[in-house]
């Protein structure tokens, strides 16, 4: 057998391929170093802005200003089948501590009782609105309002997608801004206030978003976050990393340059006609979200305007992370679908005369980085394992690239750690700090390679079919946190129904 | 052979060497987010025990028990400072007053000259301690903050220097509230609004005299907040000259005054849509029964908001009310004009019902 083997591996040495794999080595070396230290350099960016905002807002040091100088905000809340849920996202919306506002709910023609439960929990009644269909949707069959809630319309329409419904959203928004919500986050009070704060600060500003955290593990009162915590299992608590590293350094480290590219679906206030200028959400696209701000940069960019799209780095949206592969298998290739249809569709950005750093840096990283990562890691994997095979690769060689991916993967969770601990310490014992590093240490033994293959399909499935219509897809989530609620939810709360099916829309974490 | 990974050593002492400082460096940021963790957990508990013991002698100062008490320890003072800014937000004025006297005792004013040299949180903190003593030595003191480039520890001191000495804080803060675009007007409002002897409204007065058509706007928007009647003589003013449309358009969200429905008229046929808008919405709050001919054209506009806005000051006008809004529907040759009343008129009808 060994004889065998031993001709065996001495004829795959020699085959050509296989040697253009060992070669090919060495660009895999470089590419690793690259994308570590880009990712490092975007972790000090954002450490520099974190630590100066923290400064400016850390405290509530002014009284709050005259409400009357926040402006308003319509909130558009898309939903689909989501009788079990909408009607206690709408009541916790309806908390929030935000001066004037609206939620727009939008019935993307769902099949079950969406519709009825709100008509019933507040008391909706059809009115003769006069709509200005501003942006192309399916049809809208009618307009309610509620006399008890004025806060509170819904928008009937047959079906199209997560899209047109935030396209029929905005066409019946009142307010100069309007903010989109997923269905199933949970917010805080003064989330709302505080992504619309740049708006103040600053008139440039035409969108804005926060970063998005991990519900699991928290406890949930009433509709508002009341206690953080650690997810009890290790696939959301993988997830928790993950956010912690994306939103912490992935978002913040671009938006002191302008060249943020995604302000994630789940929660994000835009300025209402700049949007509906560019013709509003695309909805041949799952990538929705990231294509909006893509275009939105794109389109700025080309009338050469001055404009700015920031980003906070307040945790002001929480949503729960999918507890099962197969809802996390399908997110993630949901996920690179979307991110490859957004950059694909906007490619003339990239490099463009009017590009700017949105266009030469940001969008050159994304395609190098973000797209092509996980195939030229998976193709890495591959290559290692067949060398293995044939001999090329010794298993302390092996395991000494390993030591070193692993190294850099921890060095980055580890910096995202430090940037949450010196802006929000919202893992207050140093227990939670040690078991975050203990998943930051694990995920890289199964979880990140799984993560590269969910992306890498992602990537193959965008290239055989790519125009594919905007659907909403769908995860399980096991609503855990809701039971965690210590007061007893209002009859018409039906969201704490254990084991309810999400709708998941959003693109990227 | 050549090719065996293992020979191509360059390539394999830098992964090692990748893996080994990677790992080392983790591992010591681990161990410094852990200390951070343990001393602010320490921290916390010791502001907060501080902050408790001193809301408390302060409640008891303001029971008028004069509690004994000693010069503030360095580390009590974020403590005390935090409690003395709290309690001292909840009071009026005349309350604060009453505490100042235990301020000075423990050395506030001391303990203040270090930190306003210490870190952002504790220099911001103590300016708004400061403010609370309501003690006119601090003004020159806080001045230097106002020209701080941190729009909070500005606004801050703005909001302090005010509390000390109103006039001259006035007189410095409002020539100050064109040049600085980084003040949150929320927060310059409420400055403004918490004025009490006038100086506010004055100085603005005077900086609407010197001011060029842009921060006309800024300021005027201030000053009606404060001061409805200066405001509206401005605001005529703006109205009759020959200003741009953002102006007037500012203008008119600020007329209040039945006297102006004439020189509100002029603008219902303005070229650009969001005059007009105003004009619909001012001529509703200040019109009479009669204006409704005026308003009625705007019925067919082609920008929804001047409909929506002409068919909702309709129903607002003196003697009108939902029944001759209704005949007024059937009159409309327009459908978009029908269409919009219908819908003035349902959320008319909702508001009753609520």
């Amino acid at each position: 057998m060994n004889a065998y083997w031993q001709l065996f591996s001495d004829y795959m040495q020699g085959v050509p391929w296989i040697r253009l794999m060992v070669s090919l080595q060495w660009f895999f070396m470089i590419y690793f170093v690259a994308i570590n230290l880009a990712y490092l350099i975007l972790n000090y960016v954002s450490a520099y802005q974190i630590v100066r905002y923290m400064r400016e807002y850390r405290a509530n040091y002014l009284p709050a200003g005259l409400r009357e100088y926040q402006p308003p905000v319509s909130i558009v809340l898309p939903a689909y089948n989501e009788a079990t849920s909408v009607v206690s996202s709408v009541r916790s919306l309806l908390k929030t501590s935000y001066p004037e506002f609206e939620v727009v709910v939008v019935n993307d023609g769902s099949s079950d009782a969406t519709r009825q439960a709100l008509i019933d929990a507040f008391g909706l009644v059809q009115v003769p609105e006069a709509y200005r269909a501003r942006l192309k949707t399916e049809p809208v069959k009618g307009v309610y309002a509620s006399a008890r809630y004025p806060r509170v319309r819904m928008v009937d329409k047959d079906n199209g997608g997560k899209s047109d419904a935030i396209n029929a959203g905005v066409n019946c928004a009142r307010y100069p801004l309007f903010c989109v919500i997923d269905a199933d986050s949970i917010l805080q009070p003064e989330s709302l206030s505080r992504v619309v704060r740049p708006f103040l600060e600053d008139r440039r500003v035409v969108a804005s978003g926060g970063v998005v955290r991990v519900l699991n593990g928290c406890e949930v009162t009433d509709g508002m976050l009341s206690k953080v915590g650690l997810p009890r299992t290790l696939l959301p608590s993988f997830q928790l990393v993950e956010y912690l590293r994306a939103f912490l350094f992935g978002r913040m480290g671009w938006s002191p340059m302008n060249a943020l590219l995604i302000i994630s679906g789940a929660f994000g206030v835009f300025y209402k006609e700049r949007v509906i200028a560019i013709g509003g959400y695309r909805t041949d696209t799952v990538g929705e979200d990231m294509d909006l701000v893509i275009r939105l940069h794109r389109n700025l960019r080309e009338e050469e305007r001055d404009y700015r799209i920031v980003f906070v780095p307040d945790p002001v949206c929480w949503t729960e992370a999918p507890t099962d592969l197969a809802s996390l298998r399908n997110q993630r290739m949901r996920w690179q679908r979307g991110l490859a249809e957004s950059l694909w569709t906007n490619i003339r950005l990239m490099f463009s005369r009017k590009g700017g750093t949105p266009g030469w840096l940001a969008m050159p990283f994304m395609v190098v980085f973000e797209f092509l990562g996980p195939i030229i890691e998976v193709v890495g994997y591959v290559t290692m394992v067949v060398l293995a095979i044939v001999g090329l690769v010794h298993l302390e060689v092996f395991l000494v690239f390993l030591a070193a991916a692993v190294g850099m993967g921890i060095l980055l969770s580890v910096n995202a750690m430090l940037l949450e601990e010196l802006s929000f310490g919202l893992y207050a014992r140093p227990m939670q700090q040690l078991r975050l590093f203990g998943v930051a240490v694990l995920e890289n033994f199964g979880y990140r390679q799984l993560s590269s293959i969910w992306r890498f399909s992602g990537t193959i499935s965008w290239l055989f079919t790519r125009r594919k219509r905007h659907s909403w897809g769908q995860i399980n989530r096991d609503g855990s946190w809701q039971h965690a609620t210590p007061q007893p939810i209002p009859e018409t709360d039906v969201a704490s129904a254990a084991g309810r099916n999400a709708v998941d829309g959003s693109t990227h974490p | 052979m050549m090719y065996r990974l293992h020979d191509q050593s360059t390539m394999l002492v830098v992964a090692f060497w990748v893996a080994v400082l990677t790992l080392l460096l983790s591992l010591v940021l681990l161990s410094v987010i852990v200390v951070l963790r343990v001393r602010a957990q320490q921290r916390e508990r010791r502001d907060r025990l501080a902050c408790e013991h001193w809301a408390s002698v302060l409640q008891q100062q303001l029971a008028g028990l004069d509690p004994p008490v000693q010069r503030l320890q360095r580390s009590e003072v974020a403590g005390f400072v935090e409690a003395w800014n709290s309690t001292c937000e909840t009071l009026p004025e005349s309350s604060v007053r009453q505490l100042a006297p235990l301020g000075q005792k423990v050395g506030l004013e001391e303990m203040s000259q270090r930190m306003l040299r210490g870190s952002y949180h504790d220099r911001a903190m103590t300016i708004i301690a400061l403010g609370h003593l309501h003690d006119r030595r601090m003004f020159d003191v806080l001045a230097p903050f106002l020209a701080d480039r941190s729009p909070i520890v500005s606004l801050c001191a703005a909001r302090a220097l005010a509390q000390v000495d109103p006039p001259r804080a006035m007189a410095m803060f409002v020539p100050m509230i064109v040049e600085r675009e980084d003040w949150v007007p929320g927060s310059v409002a409420r400055i403004l609004a918490e004025n009490g002897d006038g100086s506010a409204a004055r100085e603005l007065g005077n900086a609407l005299l010197r001011a060029n058509a842009g921060t006309t706007v800024k300021l005027v928007r201030f000053l009606a907040d404060i001061d409805a009647a200066r405001a509206a003589v401005v605001v005529r003013q703006l109205l009759d000259g020959h200003v741009d449309d953002h102006i007037i358009s500012v203008c008119l969200q600020l007329v209040n005054d039945p006297g102006d429905r004439e020189r509100v008229t002029r603008f219902l046929s303005a070229s650009r849509w969001h005059v007009r808008m105003h004009a619909a919405s001012a001529l509703g709050r200040i019109g009479e029964n009669g204006d409704g001919k005026r308003l009625e054209p705007l019925l067919a506009d082609s920008v929804w908001w001047v409909r929506y806005r002409a068919a909702q000051a309709l129903l607002a006008l003196p003697g009108m009310g939902a029944q001759a809004l209704r005949q007024l529907q059937h009159q409309q040759s327009d459908a978009y004009g029908r269409d919009i009343i219908a819908q003035v008129l349902s959320e008319h009808d909702m508001r009753s019902m609520a």
